[in-house]
């Protein structure tokens, strides 16, 4: 089958036997920033944001996502111009390996959307689907916490 | 991982919910009927399934291994109260050998009871009455699963009587 | 304006240097890196624990369109090699081929299939027709030195360093060391306490599965791009495996999705070099998550068994250990990880006259051990602090006093360091720093331990609440083995490149390796530009391992960094007509004491490249640590435990540690909290499952649990400061040590909440809720009454 995939705000027209995943198409497209940790949903490595809903690209099949907007963590920020969430992330101490990095900063910033002013309770219910073996979550707590202080006082 | 809507079961026979069928079989059963008898899911399609909407106390407990985890075992109980009688009761245990059940012989010693000001006398001569066997599962063995139900019947009890609000 | 001596840099909490790249997902992991024309490989692995492959036929799998290449014992030479990433020669067996007849474990490796895609590659895999010979597995550890038991070694398999190997006893690798006399220890005590302990198999679970990457560059050189923590030993047992020169390989690593000793072996390296020789293409190879639980290495499962007699008064009269460790199919830093469990568990009290250790590797037919943040301490100190809490209970006395009065002290020795090394003599030292005290001190204080030890205080209806403690030390470095290097060149506009072996996997030692040279050059930070683990660009380190990072890695920099400083203030005093000694550097320029005299750096630096006495501002230092100051940490654990289900739930968890002078605190606390929260699951959660034919049965994150944000208890770490004269600004390392505290904190707390001890990893509730009913096993009940013999865990 052939549709449109739409990462980011781009548009890519592409072809599909259908049984693929959407973490391999995207790889396979170089949007390499989406990573495989276990390809069993348990990792959140994989996270997008299918039409502004946290998935796990690896349990989604790419076809059924044809003509949806799908947003990685590229679609919120970048190196040149870092979502605060992102530079909340960096001045916290919340970077270490970095692998799971970009997840959580989709998690956090799904969670951020709906819910603005979340306790420390809520931000670990929101971020209980990304594993992290480095930082212990401490300061990643800490870097939503900062975040969301950041974006309430610029909204 | 596991959100509290990948495990509904125990709800759905708490709540008596029932099930519209087409297929091989078709017209409105009650999801203990259908759980019962394999036969009527061959050639057989779910269309709906109705819950009633019941004002009624209530509590869920998941038996896991961590927060996030798939559970061994849960615990459904509803019950209506007209001032301090039990006037209906349903409690559900999913995870059992056999899978499902509702809790007959516990719902019987509670059906009618009055409750007093501390129930927990009431609730374990009703959780004495529970019947039930586990397989070894998740790494816990049968006999810490079924010890556990006990337990947990008895704090999923207490639970729905602090449901008041 | 007078000299300023405070620190600007190191003891800052400056963000990594790639904090930023890796936030917005601009840096790029192993399987990231575009690969054009790449292999793709995949491998078949034994479904057996023990065989021997009597043939194999590839005729159909070659068949599947895009196959270019299979790999098996018919085509690829037998060499004898350890994948250990040590230092040569290696303290591990020679015991591993790439590709061999005989089958060790389920995982074991079979062969490789090199395809133009994936997906042909995986499926010309199922295509392999393999011929087993099955033969009988030994599958327990305490009976594989009996006789009669399968062997899985033997032959060529060798020791590459004159130690105990004993490959016909499956015998991986043996260490003994006595003090004193330990009979007449034990017959002086007043009591005895003498228990069983047991630790399973654990997985890293970085969340980067491993990978590596290999091309032919435009000189023909082999270039590998891997996940490694060792890229120089990488390109030494490449080289020799695939039979190709030193010197035509190159090893990068890039940003590397974490280690923990899982990515310190060299698995994947001469697999896709293998390939990419043969067949003049990249080669890539990326595993999946099951395919790291069975196939790369896990933590040594244990046994120990610990004899401790004491005096009336607590004294420890005499302490006997006793380890079994599990090797699985390979030696793999089998012996290194045994001297380990002695070696940084028996110093900590120094003044123990009466000392046994003996401890032995054997070979299973089990997915294979190795390195794993902790190594061996961390089995050691799980059974080492429970007799600890046992004794001063049994004394009378509080335990945080206790460790207060009998833990070693800055100036005093321990005869443990000069005799346990790894695999040869250990190295004498004296402790030039510790803070232990102060860490149980203020860590006893915050936790609350004074208002909650012994109370059994109730919470709720079922609940009870207890608080235990642990202590630990670890190492900075292998003491006259680990040697790092650095070199630095500065810029026209004095900035400066500064190049490193030392390999950061994510701990941010590119960012502290920066923050010292900028201290000593009295630059910023940004203008220290880091390029890391690049074998042909960067001078040689041993990479990330042993807690060596910031200590021998960091002085080498150290070193390099005044030696550049001292090439500034020379060009300077040209430049400003001066003697050298008058003058000293400061914020990027280099002035005299009045201020009257000043040349920036730019100015020193364009002067030297291109006007006068023309030379590249340039230094180089290797450094190679004398000794291996400990780290020291108190770890505390508040529990409360369901009297009724066995259920523990760890409210705080509180470590204090004395990491010298912390170079980045930030950094630090994050070495801390990812090593607590990796214990406390492991404490808790994780063990390897097998089946009756030794096949894992949780080799995912479905059955394998690891600790979520949602698990982790209120959480606090406090950084004591000691000052470490042999360190660079008296730091010393912080990888490892957090990791041993959680597990015997917790079991000491789970006795004080509800007066049982769990002696076998994970505590779970349901060991917790057999003991609370009294059935025999590895716990015991309150009571600490004297046994003579521990009863075996089941």
């Amino acid at each position: 089958m052939t549709g449109t995939l739409s990462i980011n705000g781009t548009e890519l027209r592409i072809s599909l036997r259908g049984d693929e995943v959407l973490l391999d198409v995207l790889r396979d497209l170089g949007y390499t920033e989406v990573k495989e940790g276990c390809r069993e949903g348990a990792c959140g490595s994989c996270l997008v944001l299918l039409e502004g809903v946290l998935v796990n690209s690896c349990q989604v099949l790419a076809a059924s996502t044809l003509g949806r907007e799908i947003t990685t963590v590229k679609g919120l920020g970048t190196f040149h111009q870092p979502h605060p969430i992102q530079e909340a992330f960096v001045e916290a101490g919340a970077v270490q390996c970095g692998f799971c990095t970009p997840g959580m900063v989709l998690a956090a910033f799904a969670l951020l959307k709906k819910n603005p002013r979340p306790t420390e309770e809520q931000i670990r219910h929101a971020l209980d689907g990304n594993l992290c073996r480095c930082t212990g979550y401490v300061k990643i707590i800490e870097a939503v916490t900062l975040a969301a202080e950041r974006m309430a006082s610029d909204a | 991982m596991f959100p509290y809507w990948s495990d509904l079961m125990g709800p759905l026979l708490a709540l008596e919910a029932e099930l519209s069928l087409a297929g091989a079989n078709s017209g409105t059963r009650p999801l203990g009927e259908y759980l019962q008898h394999r036969d009527l899911r061959q050639n057989t399609l779910i269309t709906s399934i109705r819950l009633p909407d019941l004002p009624w106390l209530g509590a869920y407990y998941r038996h896991t291994r961590t927060p996030t985890d798939r559970p061994a075992f849960s615990i459904t109980v509803l019950l209506r109260l007209s001032g301090k009688q039990i006037e209906e009761i349903r409690a559900a245990l999913v995870g059992c050998s056999g899978r499902y059940r509702r809790l007959t012989e516990v719902e019987k010693v509670l059906e009618g009871s009055e409750i007093p000001s501390d129930p927990s006398e009431l609730f374990e001569e009703a959780t004495e009455q529970l019947d039930v066997d586990f397989p070894a599962r998740m790494g816990f063995s049968a006999e810490y699963l079924k010890a556990c139900a006990a337990v947990e019947l008895k704090r999923t009890l207490a639970s729905a009587l602090r449901s008041q609000s | 304006m007078p000299k300023n001596n405070e620190p600007t840099h190191v003891g800052r909490s400056t963000p990594k240097n790639d904090a930023l790249a890796l936030a917005t997902a601009q840096e790029l992991f192993t399987a990231d890196y575009p690969l054009e024309g790449a292999l793709h490989c995949a491998l078949l692995y034994s479904p057996h624990a023990h065989a021997q492959i009597r043939s194999i036929d590839t005729e159909n799998a070659r068949a599947v369109v895009g196959v270019v290449d299979i790999l098996s014992y018919q085509n690829v030479p037998r060499i004898l090699h350890t994948s250990a990433g040590q230092g040569y020669p290696e303290p591990s067996p020679y015991d591993a081929v790439l590709f061999d007849r005989r089958m060790r474990f389920v995982g074991d490796r079979v062969a490789l299939v090199a395809a133009d895609t994936l997906g042909a590659a995986r499926e010309a895999v199922q295509k392999i027709q393999v011929d087993y010979e099955i033969l009988e597995p030994l599958l327990d550890r305490r009976h594989a030195m009996d006789e009669g038991v399968p062997r899985l070694h033997g032959g060529e398999d060798h020791a590459k360093i004159p130690v105990v190997y004993e490959p016909e006893n499956n015998l991986a690798a043996e260490v003994q060391i006595a003090f004193g006399e330990l009979e007449e220890g034990l017959a002086n005590a007043e009591f005895i306490e003498e228990h069983d302990y047991s630790l399973p198999a654990a997985s890293h679970c970085a969340m980067e599965p491993h990978a590596a990457v290999a091309y032919i560059d435009q000189r023909g050189r082999l270039v590998i791009v891997s996940a490694t923590q060792v890229p120089f030993h990488a390109r030494r047992i490449v080289g020799r495996l695939i039979e190709c020169p030193l010197h035509q390989i190159r090893v990068i690593k890039p940003r590397i999705g974490g280690g923990f000793g899982g990515k310190q072996e060299v698995i994947l390296e001469p697999l896709v070099a293998l390939v990419a020789w043969r067949n003049k293409r990249p080669a890539r190879l990326v595993l999946s998550r099951r395919e790291v639980f069975v196939a790369t290495r896990t933590r040594h499962a244990a046994d120990l068994h610990l004899k401790t007699g004491a005096g009336k008064d607590g004294s420890i009269t005499a302490l006997e250990m006793d380890c079994l460790l599990e090797a699985g199919a390979y030696g793999t830093h089998s012996l290194t990880v045994l001297s380990n469990v002695g070696s940084k568990v028996l110093p900590l009290f120094n003044k123990i006259e009466n000392i046994r250790f003996h401890g032995r590797s054997v070979y299973t037919n089990l997915p294979v051990s190795g390195a794993y943040r902790g190594y061996g301490a961390t089995q050691g100190y799980f059974a080492w602090n429970q007799q600890i809490d046992a004794v001063a209970r049994r004394a009378g006395q509080d335990v945080v006093e206790y460790c207060k009065r009998w833990h070693i002290r800055t100036g005093e020795t321990s005869g443990v360091f000069e005799a346990l090394g790894e695999g040869k003599e250990g190295v004498s030292q004296v402790i030039q720093s510790c803070a232990l005290s102060e860490c149980l001190d203020r860590g006893a204080r915050a936790i609350g331990w004074a208002e909650k030890r012994d109370k059994r205080t109730r919470v709720g209806q079922d609940k009870v609440k207890g608080i235990g403690l642990a202590i630990a030390m670890q190492g900075s470095g292998i003491p006259l083995i680990d040697m790092g290097a650095a070199s630095m060149k500065m810029n026209e506009d004095g900035s400066f490149n500064l190049y490193v072996g030392a390999t950061d996997i994510g701990t941010g030692s590119d960012t502290i390796l920066a923050q010292i040279a900028a201290e000593v050059i009295k630059v910023p930070v940004e203008k220290i530009i880091v390029l890391s683990s690049d074998t042909d660009l960067t001078p040689f380190d041993v990479g990330a391992y042993a807690s060596s990072t910031t200590y021998v890695s960091g002085q080498a920099v150290k070193a390099c960094s005044e030696k550049i400083a001292a090439q500034i203030l020379a060009t300077a005093a040209a430049l400003l007509e001066t003697e050298q000694e008058k003058l000293h550097l400061e914020a990027e320029t280099v002035r005299d004491g009045t201020g009257k005299k000043t040349v920036t750096f730019e100015e020193v630096a364009t002067s030297a490249t291109y006007n006068r006495d023309q030379y590249q501002i340039q230094a180089q230092a290797s450094y190679t640590c004398q000794q291996s100051p400990p780290p020291f940490i108190a770890q505390f654990a508040e529990v409360d435990v369901d009297l009724k289900t066995g259920r523990v739930e760890v409210v705080r968890f509180l470590s204090a540690a004395d990491c010298g002078r912390p170079i980045n605190p930030v950094l630090a606390e994050g070495q801390i909290e990812g090593a607590v929260v990796n214990g406390l699951s492991y404490a808790l959660w994780e063990e390897y499952r097998y089946d009756e034919n030794g096949r894992m049965t949780n080799p995912r994150f479905w059955d394998y649990r690891i600790f979520t944000a949602r698990d982790i208890p209120e959480m606090q770490t406090i950084l004591v400061e000691s000052e470490e004269p042999t360190g660079p600004f008296g730091a010393k390392s912080i990888g490892e040590v957090a990791i041993n505290g959680p597990a015997p904190a917790i079991a000491n707390a789970v006795y004080d909440a509800v007066g049982v001890r769990i002696r076998d990893l994970p505590i779970t509730p349901e060991k917790v809720w057999r003991a609370l009913r009294g059935e025999s096993g590895a716990a015991d009940v309150a009571g600490g009454a004297d046994r003579p013999t521990g009863s075996r865990p089941s």
